[in-house]
């Protein structure tokens, strides 16, 4: 068999089954956005009215500076915390790093329901204020869950992202030349040195393929904002969510419409983000 | 603080929130600021006329068993197919220089930047147009697609780690086609293999929002009872929490058995000629 056609029939099931797939997703969500929904009495193909009604309310703008103010914090938090986690796991893995895995391992529906156990009004994380007395009602806690600060789906979010970043930087560590590093001590660099010219710049490919596909994640996650949000802070998937289940089904073709500009949304920070970590990040214009 | 106190913080952080998940599944009265319940479920059940707790769950009444069988088998098929597609694919990016490559590896990777939502409502608009909308094969169809990105990139790693010498030297040596896969590829390759199967069967039990919209509440999986329970910003019920530890099953199986799998894998490596 020629090479040509090894490449070919390889990678064919796979290209096949994506281009079916995204194709699937493509075609028919695109026709009902722009306003071909028969079998809900919409047929007004084509239009643009459903795109331009959700750009123009003032509802979605705010629900889309939600979803970057929800995201970019926790997947900062998430690279930065999993960059000093992945540094702090050993060659040869011991209890602890096997455990540090275990959030990345779990739905997120558990991690919110961990977070329900943890931070709900009456939580543990009440009693046990209350044990040390700190506080003598359940409601003298501030708010985590369904406050406007939106802390509960930041815990959850890089809980769940931590081992993550941790996991591809202690790979990237694992395969990398351990002469550097010692050639550096030679010379005296301080630990402050090492992390900055010779760790950083070689963990930092990872970082930022980790961080955009953290990234994409949070500004596009579903379950944590919907199920932790409490009904007043919708993030743009949620508002999505609620116009595709209203019971009007003429709203479909306006969730579709808020569904693709999330995509597009979530495609330009991506390019953006590789964009600005290639141009100011030491080391990341490698690959 | 030293790298192994942080790496034990976060070891605790990762898993000391699960006590308190143990204990509100076991809980049958829990007030408070009382730290662990008053009253508990192995002491209400036998004066209870409903089942409780763990009860409620093991009862036909939950269908949770029917939902853990479903999530299982949901996982099974789609690490089994994506295997099938994603492998050969590995296998090509590899091995193989040719032109394109750059955007194939960028084609592989478009499910990691799609919204989940995105995916799933665009999938279930088509679905319902060929009639897989509500049915245990579209939803199939739709868990194997974020599972492709990462079971090409790890199979592409663990292909790497095969020499192709050692099979030239084999075939050499006489050994045909089938020989080579049977008795090198196969032991050599088995461990990543696995790991990567076991990674992908775990990403499918995690799906919510596919399985839901796609499979339109017929296909009921574990993550998706869950997700139906969860909400409102309420303290745990115990049947929430006892279904959030079913839920948590899976994962630390998987932590359990990749650790196998990996010591495996590092020994193996120890043993091939330069892999």
């Amino acid at each position: 068999m020629s090479q040509r056609w090894r490449v070919v029939l390889g990678l064919a099931p796979a290209l096949t089954l994506l281009a079916i797939g995204l194709g699937a997703a493509l075609v028919g969500s695109l026709a009902q956005s722009l306003g071909h929904a028969p079998a809900f009495g919409v047929e007004a193909f084509p239009t643009t009215r459903y795109y331009q009604a959700v750009w123009s309310d003032p509802a979605v703008t705010a629900a889309a500076w939600r979803t970057l103010a929800g995201a970019i914090p926790a997947t900062l938090l998430a690279l930065l915390l999993g960059t000093a986690l992945g540094l702090a796991l050993p060659a040869r893995r011991d209890l602890a790093a096997s455990l540090v895995q275990l959030p990345l391992l779990v739905p997120y529906v558990v991690a919110v329901a961990l977070a329900s156990v943890w931070l709900a009004g009456g939580g543990m994380l009440s009693r046990l204020a209350a044990a040390v007395g700190v506080i003598d009602a359940p409601q003298a806690l501030p708010r985590l869950l369904d406050g406007p600060t939106g802390i509960g789906a930041l815990l959850v979010l890089v809980w769940k992202q931590v081992p993550f970043t941790a996991l591809l930087v202690a790979a990237v560590r694992a395969g990398a030349d351990p002469r550097l590093v010692e050639v550096a001590q030679v010379f005296g660099a301080s630990r402050a040195q090492l992390l900055r010219y010779v760790t950083l710049p070689q963990v930092m490919p990872a970082l930022v393929g980790a961080g955009v596909i953290t990234l994409a994640f949070n500004l596009g996650v579903l379950e944590v904002p919907l199920l932790l949000g409490g009904g007043t802070h919708d993030t743009l998937a949620v508002k999505a969510w609620r116009a595709y289940a209203d019971p009007d089904l003429s709203q479909r073709p306006q969730a579709l419409a808020l569904a693709w500009t999330l995509t597009g949304g979530v495609l330009l920070s991506v390019v953006t983000a590789l964009g600005a970590a290639r141009r100011w990040l030491p080391g990341a214009r490698r690959r | 603080m030293s790298a192994r106190a942080w790496r034990w913080s976060w070891a605790l952080i990762a898993t000391l929130p699960f006590a308190a998940l143990v204990v509100a599944s076991l809980a049958f009265g829990w007030h408070w600021p009382e730290l662990l319940p008053s009253s508990w479920w192995l002491e209400a059940r036998r004066t209870a006329r409903l089942p409780l707790g763990w009860d409620y769950l093991a009862s036909p009444a939950s269908r949770a068993v029917p939902a853990l069988l479903t999530t299982a088998a949901l996982a099974a098929a789609t690490a089994l197919v994506g295997l099938v597609v994603a492998w050969p694919a590995a296998r090509v990016l590899a091995h193989e220089r040719f032109r394109g490559r750059g955007a194939v590896e960028v084609a592989l990777l478009t499910p990691l930047v799609v919204p989940e939502l995105a995916l799933a409502l665009g999938l279930a608009v088509s679905a319902v147009q060929v009639g897989l909308a509500g049915t245990w094969w579209g939803v199939l169809l739709a868990h194997v697609l974020p599972t492709l990105p990462y079971l090409v990139r790890t199979l592409t790693a663990v292909e790497q780690g095969f020499d192709r010498d050692v099979a030239d030297a084999a075939r050499v040596h006489g050994a045909g086609t089938w020989a080579v896969f049977w008795y090198l590829r196969l032991p050599l390759l088995a461990p990543g293999v696995a790991a990567a199967a076991l990674f992908a069967f775990l990403l499918s039990s995690h799906l919510v929002v596919l399985t839901v919209l796609v499979g339109q509440g017929r296909v009921e999986t574990t993550a998706v009872q869950l997700f139906a329970r969860l909400g409102g910003g309420a303290a745990l019920d115990p049947i929430t929490a006892a279904l959030a530890l079913v839920a948590t099953l899976p994962g630390v199986l998987l932590l359990v058995l990749l650790d196998g799998v990996l010591r495996r894998r590092v020994d193996l490596r120890g043993a091939a000629p330069r892999a």
